[in-house]
């Protein structure tokens, strides 16, 4: 059931337009290029629209260290970066009755979780979610 | 994006991993596809539940053994969802652990880019909650 293309040795490979406002352009390269090499085409583009060919990443060899931090339930410091981070990353403030009641509802968690997911990386999340959720239901 | 079919379906799937996409229909152009993308959108319909729960003690029931209901298990694609769907059996809370981290986080990895990221995470949480629910019971 998983992808074929994990295990095959032909690259894949598209051509990838992209067109956004000039000053977002390089933000945009960034993101995709967490996913995707990225070669350029043609620079004779304008600024907010360039070719790129692209073929995936594979999946890291190893998995990334935890970047999260431990947030006791009575925690009643600040909230910072890494506090929120490791907030959004857990299922428990979802709700796993009786271990923990529901803070947010389903789809506010799922969506802050998967931009997190985006933005950090599907394993990096998923090391994170794990390491949180150790900590968390039960506690 | 441009390519032949089936590389523009597996790719739009690896670009799902780093962008939302909303792709523009009607563009008229065959191996070209549009989309407009965000990096969040946190008003969007979430995906349906893909996965049915399967406890446990269904899963590893049978022996090993070309028997057709061995076969019936470890060809079940709910079988994969309820174990690497499903951080809790990785001894979360009083779950008893039936698979290593390392194991359970390759395991899921693969998962969640197979299916999508929203998609994954509707599933587990379907499938933790049902597992909460029958492991409570089996302690009584």
């Amino acid at each position: 059931m998983f992808d074929e293309s994990q295990t095959s040795n032909v690259p894949l490979v598209a051509e990838l337009r992209i067109r956004t406002d000039a000053a977002q352009m390089d933000d945009v390269v960034t993101q995709i290029a967490k996913a995707f090499e990225l070669t350029l085409v043609s620079a004779e583009t304008p600024d907010n629209e360039h070719l790129f060919t692209i073929t995936p990443r594979k999946p890291p060899q190893e998995l990334p260290g935890i970047s999260v931090i431990y947030v006791a339930a009575n925690d009643t410091s600040p909230v910072s970066p890494k506090k929120l981070r490791s907030m959004i990353c857990n299922p428990a403030y979802a709700g796993l009755e009786p271990y923990t009641p529901s803070l947010v509802d389903d789809e506010l968690w799922i969506s802050a979780a998967a931009m997190l997911a985006r933005r950090e990386g599907v394993e990096q999340f998923l090391v994170n979610m794990l390491y949180t959720l150790a900590n968390h239901p039960g506690r | 994006m441009s390519a032949d079919k089936d590389t523009l379906k597996r790719m739009t799937r690896q670009l799902e991993l780093v962008l939302v996409l909303y792709e523009q229909k009607n563009t008229g152009k065959s191996g070209t596809k549009h989309f407009a993308a965000k990096l969040s959108q946190v008003d969007r319909d979430l995906p349906a539940l893909s996965a049915k729960y399967i406890p446990p003690k269904q899963i590893f029931a049978h022996p090993p053994g070309f028997t057709d209901d061995f076969l019936d298990i470890v060809t079940n694609p709910n079988v994969m969802w309820s174990l690497f769907g499903n951080p809790m059996y990785t001894g979360i809370a009083d779950f008893t652990r039936l698979s290593p981290d390392e194991r359970w986080l390759r395991s899921a990895s693969l998962l969640m880019r197979e299916a999508g990221i929203e998609q994954y995470l509707v599933n587990m949480l379907y499938l933790m909650r049902r597992s909460i629910r029958d492991w409570l019971r089996y302690k009584e």
